[in-house]
């Protein structure tokens, strides 16, 4: 068989390693160079750093003399907040890679060297302004999932799990398997922009990895549960991703590059639209879990797509509000609405690996399903409406254009 | 021995499922902390519609109280559960039978569909804190298991 031929990558990537690697100095070179460095040196005669001995006050030293006390959740962002010299991010060019707004950077430092340092694009300094990235009430959300987030060995009791009917057993397996197709697509798609976000977003940084954490958690736990009742893994759900991989690898540029990447479009694909679809999705089927047990794990996912809904709807709202173009950053939003609300409604929401599941479990068995189905029916215009109404509140407003029927084209 | 009967809907019976929220705190943490201002209606009562406005915070319920009609908006609940006093009580009937909500009774499953109950507000992203929280509210309602309930 004639191999493939090979077709030139259109990317241009920059080498990773040098073609041949330089000559290594000799062992002893390099141990007698390490002990007369300075700092070993210094470690030797017994005295601390600069760091010990600067002033508290006036010199390197950030801050000193807080007492942050719990509030009434416990100690969380608010609480520190409210005793910290820098409560929320400001737009203050921030610097070096490890600089958050909470420590001061060296005097000996200047602004050209940090730029060396620490390079802008591919590090933490690539998003590092607030109408990138900024929430209000970050600190709340961000302690909120953490809060909820499931702790299965306490709040599980996979003793009380209920053997179900094979009917309605195959219809939660194959749900399951939907959504863990779902959840990876998310946290794949999410989780690289993460490590682009400055850590003066301290707040925005954890909620992500939350979310990350919400999907990855819900993941296993849902296979957990699948392999656990008598049942197993269903089958794929093809097309899941349409319109969002897209949309997440234009946005991104592949990571590569010295080019502003487009997190907003990101965040609206995934939390706004993709996360309010789960959304409406996990209430139905927290609605038809016959068993407590699955009924526990519906009303976890219904929290944690609310949530990762209302990040998106904040961080949208923010953008829209502070950044230099409302009115050019609105168009792209709405194409990236565009391309997306008629591909997930094609693949995603009238997906019959999606919907003959969940119309079996809420019809109660196989034999019920027209039923069901007439409750998905009916339930239906909630997922466009409840949709526009977020996009109402964060001045994104698209009734004249949304491309997901008001009614259910079944 | 049972406790007296509280009526509902009443202030003492929002405030009797407060206190059991309040009492229990190592429960809701378990949960997750709650910040809402919520109103639950109830139409068609003998006494015509009554709105109980509820503060929620941490892990408590801070505030009961009745709200006349014009004091709805002013009061700024995050959300608003409405629904007929037939559709409550047997809802509250339920829970007292099942020990919590079964499965047709959850306030999830009363609201799919916008009826018998409807969950709504002036601004979604505000109406979501219902869903963010569910685990709270679901409990709070499941605490009236404990209650001796009359009916007007």
């Amino acid at each position: 068989m004639a191999s493939p031929q090979r077709v030139p990558s259109p990317f241009a990537l920059p080498p990773t390693r040098r073609h041949r690697p330089l000559p290594l100095p000799p062992p002893e070179e390099v141990k007698e160079k390490l002990y007369h460095h300075p700092e070993a040196e210094r470690i030797r005669s017994g005295q601390l750093g600069e760091w010990f001995t600067t002033p508290l006050v006036g010199g390197e030293w950030t801050e000193w003399g807080k007492h942050a006390r719990p509030d009434r959740i416990g100690m969380t962002f608010m609480a520190i907040n409210r005793v910290s010299s820098n409560p929320e991010p400001t737009n203050e060019p921030a610097r070096r890679l490890m600089h958050s707004r909470y420590i001061k950077t060296h005097r000996s430092i200047s602004p050209e060297l940090e730029e060396k340092i620490a390079p802008k694009y591919g590090t933490a300094r690539e998003m590092d302004r607030r109408d990138q990235v900024w929430i209000e009430h970050a600190a709340e959300l961000t302690e909120e999932a953490l809060d909820r987030q499931m702790r299965p060995a306490r709040q599980l009791r996979w003793e009380d799990m209920t053997p179900l009917p094979d009917d309605l057993e195959r219809a939660f397996d194959q749900f399951a398997t939907y959504l863990i197709q779902a959840m990876y697509l998310c946290s794949d798609a999410s989780g690289p922009w993460n490590g682009l976000i400055h850590y003066g977003f301290a707040e925005v940084k954890s909620f992500l990895a939350y979310e990350l954490f919400d999907y990855n958690l819900m993941c296993g736990l849902l296979r957990k549960r699948v392999m656990a009742n008598g049942g197993g893994m269903g089958v794929q759900v093809e097309g899941l991703g349409a319109g969002l991989i897209d949309i997440c690898n234009e946005s991104s540029h592949g990571f590569v590059g010295e080019v502003e990447r487009d997190f907003s479009a990101v965040i609206f694909a995934i939390d706004v639209l993709f996360n309010s679809i789960m959304l409406e999705m996990a209430r139905l089927a927290q609605a038809g879990a016959r068993s407590r047990f699955d009924r526990h794990l519906m009303t976890q996912l219904v929290q944690d797509c609310a949530r990762h809904v209302a990040f998106g709807c904040r961080r949208i709202g923010f953008y829209l509000r502070n950044c230099a173009d409302r009115e050019e950053a609105a168009v792209k939003l709405h194409l990236v609405a565009d391309q997306l609300e008629p591909l997930q409604t094609e693949h995603h929401m009238l997906n019959p690996k999606v919907l003959e599941p969940l119309a079996i479990m809420l019809g109660g068995s196989g034999a019920a399903t027209a039923e069901g189905m007439r409750v998905v029916r009916k339930f239906w215009p909630q997922f466009g409406e409840n949709y526009l109404a977020r996009l109402d509140s964060i001045g994104l407003a698209r009734r004249d254009r949304c491309l997901i029927p008001a009614q259910a084209p079944f | 021995m049972s406790n007296p009967a509280v009526q509902f809907p009443s202030t003492q019976w929002f405030e009797h499922l407060a206190a059991r929220m309040n009492d229990q705190r190592a429960k809701y943490q378990n949960f997750g902390f709650v910040t809402a201002r919520a109103v639950f209606r109830i139409a068609g009562t003998p006494a015509g519609t009554r709105n109980f406005g509820l503060t929620f915070d941490g892990f408590e319920c801070l505030e009961v109280r009745e709200l006349a009609d014009g004091a709805v908006a002013p009061f700024d609940p995050d959300w608003i559960i409405e629904g007929d006093y037939s559709t409550w009580k047997e809802m509250v009937a339920n829970i007292k039978a099942h020990g919590e909500a079964d499965p047709d009774h959850t306030l999830n499953r009363l609201c799919l569909l916008g009826h018998p109950l409807k969950v709504h507000g002036e601004d979604q992203t505000r109406v979501d804190v219902f869903y963010r929280q569910l685990f709270s509210f679901q409990a709070f309602i499941d605490e009236s298991a404990a209650l001796e309930t009359s009916f007007a």
